[in-house]
């Protein structure tokens, strides 16, 4: 007889007992409980708005992504490796506090020193501005006169917004026509936080405003009680400043208008992060532009149902030397209508102080 | 569709055992599972067949030439071995030799065609013996090859049945999806274990059995040589 058959029953018969006992006898993988995390849930504009001034700074990080990391950097106070032009911003603060100081407690000597803050803003064109400052102060003494100078700076500064930005008109013509002191301080106050996004597009000019204006402004002050303007000044100093770390972010790119209140101004990091993904949708970078560095800033004029105002406006081509330029900046500027063709722009409404002028810069990294 | 449920629905602690892997699995997994089992425990018994048949032979061999080669009378050795029941070398040695008995048996020799008699006998022989050696090395063959696809077979059914009770119960948690593809893959699992020792088996066995024929086949020519130098000085005498 056939010794296989017998042979190889027996053999599968004790491997299939082996494999019963081994197999059954395995404990069950058990993964080791994870430990809870604590969540909290906080408001998005908790966490997406922390300053007055980062507001502006903020859709410059969400619209170019790829700044997002130098920008956030800055926010944390370094500020090395930056430019010139972002040191120059800390000294207008100083220059301003101390009209602010001479606004509140005189009510004629205010509307002087008003002007008188606001100019340097206005000092692009140097050559006017210095010789007026010091016309306010010497009729500081006078209060009475006063009234018939502000349209004299007025004027002057509208003819500096001329060469420079447009929309600082708005602001500053309300003191003008409303001499009420409440208004003006007021307005200051809504005045200053904005105050940033003038101020770096005259990068330039700051360093030698801190050195004009408190020289021209300062003898003034001695002249009112100090008591309280002391911790006036310091909170001013401190919205100031703000403002100013703010102003080198808005280099890279600013949302926000001058025009509107602070308060509703401001976009929550979610509602930059989903405009930044609209227009990303939208956006095909010619190709060879993401190796040759070039960018493109826009400026995008929206209305307050998200429809476009008016055609992108091209701002300007960094690596303007490179042939891909404009390709990157007429691709931008399509995406754009392109995403407004589609649709309008989803937006929070009641937000549209925010959004009314967005400043984007188009970065073919980031795509 | 009581399997299915049945897998859907299978204890997610549950341990996984051999024994339940088999139980809960679907009819149709069950049936190539023991299919696969009882073509392993076939595959096996062959084997063990095979190489001690083909151990016995060589020992067979080995012997026979010793003996045959040792210079004793062919006669003599043929009645030692007539009366036997041989196999393998002795087989053909006893076919050639009664051949050539026969030849001279009658009143008259026939020796005219008698070479090419005993060499067709031994030629009948070999192919007898081969067959012997080579039976059943095609059932390996056999089961090595298909053995896997049965197996995948299983496992592909055993997933489709898993994915009807996982659709059915509506919970796909990896706890409920588990169960059904171990399982499944379970029958993948027999169908590798039978296929391949059987495959193995076959290779190894195949080239033993043909080393073996080609032993034979010399053997046979080395004594169709011998015998055709007797028939040649038995005509001239």
């Amino acid at each position: 007889m056939k010794p296989g058959l017998p042979f190889s029953i027996v053999l599968h018969a004790a491997v299939l007992g082996w494999a019963l006992i081994s197999f059954a006898g395995e404990p069950p993988m058990e993964a080791p409980p994870s430990d809870p995390i604590d969540v909290e849930l906080l408001p998005p504009s908790d966490v997406s708005t922390p300053k007055l001034g980062a507001k502006t700074a903020k859709p410059a990080n969400e619209i170019a992504p790829k700044e997002l990391k130098a920008s956030t950097k800055d926010q944390e106070g370094k500020r090395t490796g930056d430019t010139k032009v972002e040191e120059p911003p800390p000294p207008p603060p100083e220059a301003r506090p101390t009209p602010a100081q001479e606004v509140k407690p005189a009510p004629p000597v205010e509307q002087k020193p008003t002007p008188v803050a606001e100019l340097p803003k206005q000092e692009p064109p140097k050559p006017d501005v210095k010789p007026d400052p010091p016309k306010p102060v010497a009729k500081l003494e006078p209060p009475p006169p006063a009234p018939p100078e502000k349209p004299d700076l007025p004027k002057e500064a509208e003819k500096a917004k001329d060469v420079g930005e447009g929309k600082l008109p708005e602001v500053k013509d309300p003191p003008k026509d409303v001499k009420a002191l409440d208004k003006l301080i007021a307005e200051k106050a809504k005045d200053e936080p904005k105050k940033p996004d003038p101020k770096p597009a005259e990068k330039p000019v700051p360093v030698k405003m801190a050195s004009v204006a408190p020289s021209a402004v300062r003898p003034s002050a001695p002249n009112q009680s100090t008591s309280k303007l002391t911790g006036e000044v310091s909170s001013i100093q401190n919205h100031v400043q703000t403002g100013a770390q703010s102003s080198k972010i808005e280099q890279h790119a600013s949302l926000g208008t001058p025009t509107g209140p602070n308060a509703n101004v401001k976009l929550s990091q979610n509602e930059i992060d989903g405009f930044v993904a609209q227009i990303k949708s939208c956006w095909s970078p010619p190709i060879g532009a993401a190796e040759s560095n070039i960018t493109v800033r826009l400026r995008i004029l929206l209305n307050p149902d998200g429809t476009l105002k008016a055609k992108p406006e091209l701002i300007e081509i960094s690596g303007a030397g490179n042939s891909l330029g404009p390709a990157l900046a007429g691709s931008a500027i399509r995406a754009v209508q392109m995403c407004a063709a589609k649709g309008p722009f989803k937006m929070p409404a009641d937000k549209y102080a925010g959004w009314a002028e967005v400043r984007a810069l188009f970065d073919p990294k980031d795509m | 569709m009581n399997d299915v449920t049945q897998v859907a629905l299978a204890s997610p602690a549950a341990t996984i055992s051999i024994i339940s892997l088999f139980w809960q699995a679907h009819i149709i997994v069950k049936c190539v599972m023991l299919g696969l089992l009882f073509a392993s425990i076939w595959s096996w018994a062959i084997v063990v067949d095979k190489v001690l048949l083909y151990g016995r032979s060589r020992r067979q061999m080995d012997g026979f030439e010793q003996v045959f080669w040792s210079g004793q009378s062919l006669e003599e050795l043929y009645r030692a071995l007539s009366s036997r029941n041989n196999s393998g070398m002795p087989a053909l040695f006893v076919a050639a030799m009664r051949e050539w008995k026969r030849s001279h048996e009658g009143g008259r020799a026939a020796i005219g065609s008698l070479e090419q008699r005993i060499d067709k006998v031994m030629d009948v022989t070999i192919g007898r013996e081969l067959e012997r050696l080579q039976s059943k090395l095609l059932v390996l063959a056999t089961i090595g090859s298909a053995s896997p696809f049965i197996g995948l077979f299983g496992t592909v059914w055993g997933i489709m049945t898993a994915f009807t009770g996982i659709a059915a119960s509506k919970n796909t948690s990896l706890a409920i999806v588990a169960p059904g593809i171990a399982e499944a893959l379970f029958a993948t699992a027999i169908g590798l274990v039978t296929a391949i020792p059987a495959v193995i088996a076959y290779n190894v066995l195949t080239s033993d059995a043909n080393a073996l024929s080609h032993r034979l086949e010399t053997f046979a020519d080395e004594f169709s040589a011998i015998l055709s130098r007797q028939i040649d000085e038995r005509q001239a005498a």
